[in-house]
């Protein structure tokens, strides 16, 4: 009897202090740390009576590849922020993207929707919400009436290379001929409003290519994209790095335009009017141009498939 | 599989891309780490018997050489990580745009972690970081497959973190004392001199090892960004830089170097233990035994199990190792000793190792050495005292010295003893670098008990015809040094410029044969200075650095001086910076303290005959000088009337003359009597209180430096006024792809010493050789980035003898002159002209855009001031630019020389202000000079307004396009103008061999004698590379070379090349060069002085009047021997050269070389050296 009583408190002891798995403390707590931290800072400036006040909002997604930035800058020009007629967003205002290369998307105005010439985002201020886990999730909706609206779903990656949009029209009643959705990006950077040279050159899917004009010309290359195609890269050969890149869906069946000068680039996507969902990649890269084209050209078409499969 | 996939198409798609293997560009340093470059080391396990361990190591960029540390001293396949920091960073500022370049980027950084843990590893290092920079994500993968057996090394962790707070909770494992059982249990600094505390744990079926040096690690920002701090070994010295490298003399402070070296050695052994332990691999234990403590001058035997080689090593001196032979330790003098011994197996390779630390006590130590002085000049006598413990005989005693290179310079000391000190007598025969040593040996019986090395040093720097400065660090660390080493043995660099750097600095510079430049305080920018951000930076420089006219400053100045001669004069610096970026004041009207006032109503005693001839210029009504205050700036612009401010500005200019002046003569009275003293960067110039009046400031300042903003005109003046033993040039070097300060790329650094030479300068400047891998010409592992590769190899053609060919030739110059008129200058400050805003930029931009476009039309001109209009007789154009500002006397003198048949050239109606730069109601060249973009004829010359033509033409290196899409060159046309009215056609003809229009090229000539040369640079602001094809009409035929090819091309008049981005130089010589005919004694004695004269050989013509050669000498087993090394400019086909043999000189028969540097040809004879 005591033997056993000995052996069944050693193997009671065994059991009680056994190694505990060092691991399981660990993996526990990575998931609420692995979490995108998010933040939003804003920033007001007082109006008038005929104008409104303008308010930038920065939403901040951060990891340890850095912080990834959209940008929202309006007029509040709904009651009870002011009660006349004024547009929400002014020239240079609007949804756009930072920080370092990132902001050759355009940090005040990169992306704007236009359904048949009329700019939606110019109506009323949109609504943001937010939501974080592996990744930054950021949803804007401009409202409009009787039940109509517009939806941008960003999807911020936390290794800081690209960001998805989606974009969702919900239009009852709305005959629509033509949805319009126009970026603006600066590849290479802001260089030549300051005097500094540029060089800037662009090359799409199904080999198209061109180079823009120089300053001096004072022209703007404008072309058509091939409607079979679903990206395209811009670059500046001066600046060697600061490139962008965007992939959109053909299958959405736009026919896609693009103005492309010594400074800034604005690709136009034009949709048909029974488009109710638009698909888009954004991409900036560090590194430099033919290392950034050939790395973006290597991922094309895992990220075609994921922007189309991703939990916005 | 679809890892692999992504991973192989990642690397085919990076890897196809020359340079860095990340795609950031050839120049930028991220992720480069080869084992190129080998430093010293002791292989403790390389080869392992245990194989080659798999290691990722996690460090800062900066840090990563340490890896390739540790690969060359344990078998390991290595991966790095490399981040920015050591910590996460809070609300960074980001560094300005120069620092920035070269930080990896953060989505670069990020995607590297990525891709490193697809690989497996035995083992991971985590080098000071703090665990938070890693993604939760790669924290729990590695932790994960340590778990499952790898092994994890947390080495000083940057913060504490959840993670290792678990790890620290997990068993300890006894069997991790492997890691501390091989190491010696003696403090030793740099190794475990300060906290060196390993801990050992499981970790589920891996282990885990936490070693904890008590470092803070820093959270550095800016250029150093986190310093040089080490990331795997403990950082050598802590505590502030009052204690690490204070404001001593040599005598009073030792950096010990060659202790911590020795430190490191151990530092790096622990870490491969703990590498070997934490990958399951740690060998059985093997017993070594030796006696505690030995006597001196005695063999011991020690005992060792199995089969084991091993070395003996002193802790006080890295390069003091004995190799053991069998297990009998030889007879070693006291001091601490260790006894490294390795287990090998059948192949060699080491199963293990142990390190044994043991005393060899001495009845005699050498307690203390003490020089009679701390400054001593070449070949003096070198005199002090000697202290022992226990008794010491005369006899015993030997005192020998030896320089830096290992030669033995002067006899044994004479010796005199008193008590149990000993005085000592050296008389250096020979000098040829600055660090020395007094090696002090007691011998008894025959055997030595007793040794000690006492470093000193001696005010000699050997320098090369043409210097290369480099701003860096310099502090008692590993990585600087291992970066002073290579930089100094394989990059070309004569002299480090040492910001606020003293005892330890200075001694660790000389201690790799490098030369100083001192910065060691900033002067000027009084008040504001030129940013708002330098009166907070240094506050308490706006009291020691008052005002320039106050007594109180040049108290205090010749008090500091004095600190800074003590302590750095004993290494005889070549220069010392007094101001980085200086000037007098971007703040138009300081000062009007009393004692500037004063000393302003002195200077205008100079200036005006009377007060009456003051009040007229001035428009006042003073009874004396006394009375006289200036107008301040906002005043004299409202009013139009100038004199009195610009009189101010120029006492302005005077007083920071009289500055650095009188900071030259109070080095030279506290005892530094070859130190130059100036200051570098010249800033602010359209700012006209600024003061950096080049041809003023270098008649008086023997040191002075520019900044090359897209080729101004400052670089050229100071070339044209810079006195031949000055030390003068401008900044290039990491200023990132800045593409209008200087970029570092090959192409701007190749050219930049050709610049600088080829326009008279004896120096270029490189900023900044920060850490490795960051701000630097670096890459992590030391390797050099291309850029500065591309620098290093035109240093090094140069020292074939090319700064001597061109710097003792005549600059051959077409007959034109630009005047420099610093009062025109000032006064333009005042004119609301559009862009000038207070500032001279008119004035700078006219004389920058005339620079470009007499260079860009292929003419040579040379800048004068006022004081040189004599040079008129010999020329045959005067350009003005901007020149508001002409006394009555020089415009008789130009107006005579138009008369004459001058060509006068400007681009405004010259002299609207007179000598004190008060309005006239006309100017001398109203009626002459054409109001607008004209020709007038006077005489037999001209008056040629340019007008607008030139408007910002010097804008145009400012821009990246390629100069043919701006084409007309407004430049060009200029020249073409010139040539029309003046029929001066440029001096060197360079015309296109193949009709393509080719890049402007600035054309540079000399003469001597009978041999012409010509210099050609392309623009490298006009970023066009490519190779052209050019033919270039000789001044006068000849046996042409090309110089940097050393590649003769044919007796010619006319020659077609090549040229692209590289500068060239050709010479026409009178004959084509053979060889040299060299004689040396056949016999000489060591100690001897050898003498070497040699004949240049030539076939066909006469001896060349001027040339230029390098000596090198071989010695018996072929090696270099560096102090005999020089270049010479050959007279008349002559040269001649003594070369000071040591005392030491190895016997046996040396190979005497002398090469031609135009032509490469060699002549050799041999001498031998017997005992």
């Amino acid at each position: 009897m005591k033997h056993k009583a000995i052996i069944l408190s050693g193997l009671f002891a065994c059991v009680l202090f056994a190694d505990e798995d060092p691991m399981a403390a660990i993996e526990s707590s990575a998931k609420e740390a692995s979490k995108i931290q998010y933040k939003n800072t804003r920033r007001i400036v007082e109006g008038s009576a005929k104008v409104p006040m303008k308010r930038r909002d920065s939403y901040s997604f951060k990891s340890t590849a850095g912080e990834q930035f959209i940008y929202y800058n309006r007029y509040m020009n709904q009651p009870p922020q002011f009660t006349g007629k004024h547009p929400s967003l002014g020239p240079e205002m609007g949804v756009g993207f930072g920080e370092r290369s990132f902001s050759n998307w355009y940090g005040n105005d990169c992306i704007r929707v236009m359904i048949d010439k009329t700019d939606i985002m110019q109506m009323t201020p949109a609504k943001v919400t937010h939501r974080e886990d592996e990744a930054g999730h950021l949803t804007m909706v401009w409202d409009m009436k009787n039940g109509r609206s517009l939806t941008l779903d960003f999807y911020v990656f936390p290794e800081n290379d690209r960001i998805y949009v989606r974009g969702t029209l919900k239009l009852p009643g709305l005959p629509v001929e033509n949805v319009q959705v126009r970026l603006r990006c600066y590849p290479g950077g802001f260089g030549p409003a300051y005097n500094i040279p540029s060089n800037r050159y662009f090359k799409a899917d199904c080999n198209v290519s061109g180079e823009a004009f120089a300053r001096a010309e004072k022209k703007t290359l404008k072309m058509k994209l091939d409607p079979n195609g679903k990206w395209i890269f811009l670059a500046d050969r001066l600046q060697k790095k600061g490139s962008v890149a965007l992939l959109f869906d053909p299958n959405e069946e736009g026919n896609f335009m693009l103005s492309h000068s010594y400074y800034g680039s604005t690709i136009e996507l034009n949709y048909p009017g029974d488009v109710r969902t638009f698909h888009l990649a954004l991409y900036a890269h560090e590194i430099q141009n033919d290392p950034a084209f050939a790395k973006f050209m290597a991922r094309i078409e895992k990220d075609f498939k994921e922007m189309h499969e991703i939990k916005y | 599989m679809k890892h692999w996939i992504a991973t192989g198409i990642f690397c085919a798609v990076f890897w196809t891309f020359a340079g860095n293997p990340l795609g950031l560009g050839e120049n930028h340093p991220y992720g480069i780490l080869n084992r190129t470059y080998e430093t010293q080391h002791v292989k403790w396990a390389n080869p392992f018997a245990g194989g080659k361990l798999r290691v990722l190591v996690m460090a800062p960029t900066s840090t990563q050489r340490e890896t390739i540390e540790l690969a060359q001293r344990l078998d390991l396949d290595y991966t790095p990580w490399m981040t920015t920091h050591f910590i996460v960073k809070q609300n960074e500022k980001p560094q300005d745009w120069c620092g920035q370049y070269f930080l990896g980027p953060e989505s670069v950084v990020a995607e590297q972690l990525t891709k490193v843990l697809e690989k497996e590893y035995d083992v991971y290092i985590i080098g000071k970081l703090d665990w938070k920079l890693l993604s939760p994500k790669a924290q729990v993968e590695i932790l994960r497959r340590v778990s499952k057996g790898a092994g994890v090394i947390f080495i000083n962790p940057a913060a504490e973190h959840k993670h290792l707070e678990i790890i620290r909770n997990q068993k300890e494992a006894p069997d991790g004392k492997f890691i501390t059982n091989g190491l010696p249990k003696l403090p030793i600094p740099g190794f475990n001199a300060g906290k060196n505390e390993v801990k050992t744990y499981r970790f589920g079926k891996g282990r885990a090892v936490i070693i904890d040096y008590g470092e803070k690690v820093p959270a550095g920002t800016g250029y150093g960004g986190i310093g040089n701090f080490p990331g795997l070994s403990p950082m050598w010295h802590t505590g502030d830089k009052a204690k690490t490298d204070p404001i001593e003399n040599w005598q009073k402070f030792q950096p010990e170097t060659h202790i911590f070296e020795v430190g490191y050695e151990y530092a790096m052994a622990e870490i491969a233990r703990a590498v070997i332990w934490a990958a399951g691999k740690a060998p059985a234990d093997f017993t070594v035994e030796l006696p505690a403590v030995v006597k001196a001058g005695e063999a011991i035997t020690f005992q060792a199990t199995g089969n084991v080689k091993a070395a003996v090593r002193s802790t006080s001196d890295y390069k003091k190792v004995l190799s053991v032979s069998g297990k009998t330790i030889p007879a070693l003098p006291a001091g601490n000793w260790i006894l490294d011994v390795w287990q090998l197996d059948e192949n060699g390779k080491t199963i293990n190792w142990k390190s044994t630390a043991f005393k060899v006590d001495s009845p005699v130590t050498i307690e203390k050495i003490t020089f009679d002085r701390s400054m001593y000049n070449p070949l003096e006598k070198v005199t002090g005292k000697l202290t022992f413990t226990g008794d010491v005989n005369l006899k015993e005693v030997e005192v020998r010295m030896f320089d830096n290179l290992g030669r033995e310079t002067a006899r044994p000391a004479a010796l005199k003893q008193s008590g149990n000190a000993i005085s000592f007598e050296l008389s250096p025969e020979t000098v040829s670098v600055t660090l020395h040593k007094a090696a002090v040996k007691v011998s008894r019986g025959g055997k030595v008990i007793a040794e000690k090395e006492f470093p000193f040093p001696v005010r000699y720097v050997r320098l090369p015809r043409f210097v290369d400065v480099v701003w860096g660090n310099a502090a008692n660390l590993p990585l600087d040094h291992m970066m002073l080493k290579k930089l100094a043995e394989e990059d070309a660099v004569d002299a480090m410029l040492l910001p606020w750097g003293f005892a330890a600095r200075a001694y660790n510079t000389t201690r790799y044969n490098m030369g100083i430049i001192s910065y060691p305080e900033r002067y000027g920018c009084i008040e504001k200075g030129p940013k708002p951000a330098i009166a907070k930076v240094w506050p308490k420089h706006l009291q020691d650095h008052n005002c320039m006219d106050q007594q109180g400053t040049y108290i205090a100045l010749k008090k500091k001086i004095s600190g800074f001669a003590d302590a750095l004069g004993p290494y005889a610096p070549i220069g010392y910076t007094m101001g980085d970026e200086s000037m007098y004041s971007n703040n138009p009207d300081i000062c009007f303290c009393p004692e500037s006032l004063a000393a302003l109503r002195k200077y205008l005693k100079t200036q005006y005959k009377d007060i009456a001839d003051l009040n007229n210029a001035w428009k006042t009504s003073y009874k004396s000088f006394d009375e006289a205050v200036p107008l301040v700036f906002a005043e004299a612009q409202k009013t139009g009337n100038y004199a009195s401010w610009i009189d101010h500005r120029m006492m302005a200019a005077e007083t920071l003359v009289k500055f650095y002046s009188k900071a030259q003569q109070f080095m030279r009275e506290s005892g530094d009597v070859t130190g130059r003293v100036g200051f570098d960067g010249i800033q602010g110039v359209p700012s006209p209180n600024h003061g950096g009046n080049i041809p003023r400031l270098v008649e008086n300042l023997e040191l002075l430096n520019v900044y090359n903003y897209a080729h101004t005109f400052q670089l050229r003046m100071l070339g044209d006024f810079c006195p031949e033993n000055s030390l003068c040039g401008a900044w290039y070097g990491t200023y990132s792809d800045s593409h209008v300060l200087a970029e570092n790329t090959k192409e701007y650094c190749q050219a930049i010493p050709y610049v600088s030479l080829f326009n008279g300068l004896r120096a270029t400047w490189f900023w900044v050789m920060a850490t490795p891998g960051t701000i630097s010409g670096y890459a992590p592992d030391l390797t050099s980035l291309p850029f500065f590769q591309a620098r290093t190899d035109s240093l090094k053609e140069i020292r074939t003898g090319i700064a001597d060919l061109v710097l003792d030739a005549e600059k051959q110059r077409d007959p034109i002159l630009v005047l420099h008129s610093d009062r025109s200058r000032i006064a333009d400050a005042l004119y609301p002209v559009e862009g000038n805003n207070g500032r001279a930029f008119r004035y700078v931009n006219s004389i920058n855009s005339i620079e470009a476009a007499l260079e860009d039309s292929g003419y040579s001109f040379r800048y004068i001031t006022e004081k040189q209009l004599s040079s008129l007789k010999d020329a045959k154009v005067l350009i003005m630019p901007c020149t508001l500002s002409v006394s009555d006397a020089d415009a008789e003198q130009i107006l005579a020389f138009a008369k004459n048949g001058g060509i006068v050239i400007s681009d405004i109606v010259p002299g609207e202000l007179d000598s004190h730069g008060a309005k006239r109601k006309k100017s001398p060249f109203a009626d002459v000079f054409p109001s607008e973009q004209g020709k007038k004829a006077y005489g037999k010359g001209c008056f040629v307004n340019t007008g607008k033509l030139l408007i910002k033409y010097n804008k145009t290196r400012e821009t990246h396009i390629s100069w043919k899409k701006r084409m007309p060159l407004a430049g060009l046309e200029f020249g073409k103008i010139l040539q029309e009215i003046s029929g001066i056609a440029p001096r060197i003809k360079l015309v296109s061999a193949d009709g393509k229009q080719f890049p402007p090229t600035t054309r540079f000539g000399w003469k001597k004698g009978n041999v012409s040369l010509i210099g050609l640079i392309r623009d490298n602001y006009l970023y066009d590379f490519k190779p052209y094809r050019l033919n270039l009409i000789l001044p006068e035929s000849g046996h042409v070379y090309d110089v940097r090819a050393k590649k003769y091309l044919g007796k010619a008049d006319k020659i077609t090349f090549t040229q692209d981005y590289h500068a060239m130089l050709f010479a026409v010589m009178p004959s084509k060069i053979t060889g040299y005919k060299v004689t040396v004694p056949s016999s000489v004695k060591v100690a001897d002085k050898v003498k070497v004269s040699a004949m240049i050989q030539v076939m066909d013509g006469a001896v060349p009047n001027h040339a230029a050669c390098r000596l090198t000498v071989k010695n018996p087993t072929g090696q270099n021997c560096k102090e005999f090394e020089k270049t010479f400019t050959v007279r008349d086909g002559k040269v001649s050269a003594e070369l000071s043999l040591a005392f030491n000189q190895m016997p046996g028969k040396y190979t005497v070389t002398v090469m031609d540097t135009v032509s490469g040809a060699v002549g050799s004879a041999q001498f031998e050296v017997v005992k």
